[in-house]
């Protein structure tokens, strides 16, 4: 309370009071607004320049005189554009800070490269809004080089890898491609050889030209695999086509057929969708994962396997039951890595069987995984998508 | 009746080898030429004044020999007046389909090369023996 008293000449004295604590309070919270502010300002590590209308400097953080390394009687009071080297005397932000005056619309990340006065080559993003109606503008400074020199080095090291994972694709091809003429001359000569000379030869020779030509074929099927898992890993998706999954069954059926009618395995399916997507990895698919279910039965039993599809919302979930030898569920996850072959050379295989079915079911990205227990077979499912969806 | 005449254009020796029994183990009676590169072939057989070479009954030609591409061989052949009649076959190891597709494309057979030799010696054997078939009807 501020008491005041007045006298008026005739004797009489007016005393009267004045409320001040409305005044008082009003006073604090305006200071405690402005240190909150100015704490913030400051604490910031981001420099910050508060602009008045005419567009001259009234405050700036130690963020600010930090990272610029000025002085402030280098800076306030002066007129943006004037700071420095004339950094930032740029058209294009001339016209940015005329829209915030007339317009109060603020502007972001306005990039700025600029060789500095005092701290070289650098890359700068400005943030500016209008504070007041007054005019006044604050102006956000983020130096961004080191982001852009990670970013950069980022690219240019992910651009080394395609480059090199290009020509590492390229040079497998080819040497699998290249690779396939000498062998067939060993084979086809070491064939010539036991045929036309068997008479000459004692059991051992033609024993070691048996296992030549063993050790060549084998050689090739790695080579056919290694061009069948290239195609369907590397080359791009072709035009996709309506594919009925019972035809490419068939067809996978009909390549193995030396192997079904060996082992004697009955191969039944339930009705299977129609897909849109490409014919020749499907069969290869299918053939893959029949040639395992064929390959991994169990010595007891004749070979009984079962295919069958089920829609899945956007996608059809198949199922290849082998009822085969089946393996511990810890392995169940190596299986589709390439070259992973849990049973050495008991089974004959490049490794590449499974690998080259999750390369396919992949190409249309779908998933495929296995649930298996010894003895009790191996299911192995995986999704295509259905016609309007995804897998 | 006349002995039918091939004309091979292959550079590997093993290979050549490998035709010439193909054809006669399945009792095909032939006379055969064999050039190592395409460009050897189409320079000698098509740039030839005409008349001065005989028209073979069958061309068989590898994709890849030196100088000139198998499918670029094919090309000329079909081009030049005397030889654009005479059925051709690319012989190849690739099994890639786009090497098929162009091949059929081009009006040309197209033999993969089996690595198992009775493949091999059946699979050419049969196709030269349909091609052959094919130009007796025919004449």
């Amino acid at each position: 309370m501020i008491f005041a008293g007045a006298s008026l000449g005739d004797g009489t004295v007016i005393e009267y009071c004045i409320d001040a604590t409305a005044r008082k309070q009003a006073e604090a919270a305006v200071e405690s607004a402005r240190r909150y502010a100015e704490n913030i300002f400051e604490t910031l590590h981001e420099p910050l320049l508060v602009l008045t209308s005419s567009l001259h400097v009234h405050a700036a953080n130690r963020a600010f005189y930090e990272q610029f390394n000025v002085l402030p009687e280098e800076s306030i009071g002066r007129v943006i554009y004037d700071l420095g080297n004339k950094q930032w005397e740029i058209p294009a932000l001339r016209k940015l800070f005329e829209e915030i005056l007339t317009h109060n619309s603020p502007f972001e990340d306005f990039e700025v490269e600029h060789v500095f006065e005092s701290i070289g080559r650098r890359v700068m993003l400005l943030n500016a809004r209008r504070l007041e109606d007054d005019g006044s503008i604050l102006l956000g400074i983020r130096d961004i080089t080191g982001r852009k020199r990670v970013e950069q080095e980022l690219r240019t090291a992910e651009q080394n890898l395609r480059h090199s994972n290009d020509d590492l694709t390229h040079f497998s091809y080819a040497l699998s491609h290249d690779m396939q003429e000498p062998l067939r001359m060993v084979v086809s000569f070491t064939q010539l050889l036991a045929r036309d000379y068997h008479d000459k030869l004692d059991a051992k020779a033609n024993e070691y030209m048996r296992q030549a030509v063993d050790g060549a074929m084998r050689m090739e099927s790695l080579l056919t695999d290694l061009r069948e898992y290239w195609s369907v890993s590397e080359q791009k998706v072709e035009a996709l086509v309506p594919v009925d999954c019972n035809q490419v069954l068939e067809r996978a059926r009909t390549f193995l057929g030396s192997a079904i009618a060996e082992s004697k395995a009955t191969i039944t399916h339930d009705p299977l969708p129609t897909v849109f997507l490409e014919e020749y990895p499907l069969t290869l698919l299918f053939q893959n994962l029949l040639s395992n279910a064929i390959k991994y039965r169990r010595p007891e039993a004749l070979p009984r396997i079962h295919i069958s599809a089920h829609r899945n919302g956007s996608a059809w979930r198949f199922s290849v039951d082998d009822q085969g030898i089946g393996m511990d569920a810890r392995y169940l996850e190596q299986i589709f890595a390439p070259f992973k072959r849990l049973h050495g050379s008991k089974y004959a295989g490049t490794g590449l069987g499974l690998a080259m079915c999750k390369k396919i079911v992949e190409r249309y990205h779908g998933r495929i995984w296995a649930e298996s227990a010894p003895g009790k077979g191996t299911l192995i499912q995986f999704t295509l998508p259905a016609p309007g969806g995804k897998a | 009746m006349r002995v039918p005449h091939i004309v091979l254009i292959e550079d590997n020796p093993g290979d050549v080898m490998l035709v010439r029994l193909a054809l006669e183990e399945n009792g095909i009676p032939h006379t055969l030429t064999q050039y190592s590169s395409g460009a050897d072939a189409v320079h000698t057989l098509c740039d030839a004044p005409a008349d001065s070479t005989p028209v073979p009954d069958v061309i068989l030609l590898d994709l890849n020999t030196p100088h000139m591409d198998g499918f670029d061989a094919v090309r000329k052949f079909n081009l030049s007046p005397q030889f654009s009649q005479v059925p051709l076959a690319i012989l190849t190891s690739s099994r890639a389909r786009s090497d098929k597709h162009r091949a059929e494309l081009l009006g040309a057979r197209f033999i993969e090369k089996p690595t198992q030799l009775d493949d091999f010696l059946s699979s050419v054997g049969n196709a030269v023996k349909e091609m052959l078939e094919r130009v007796t009807a025919t004449l």
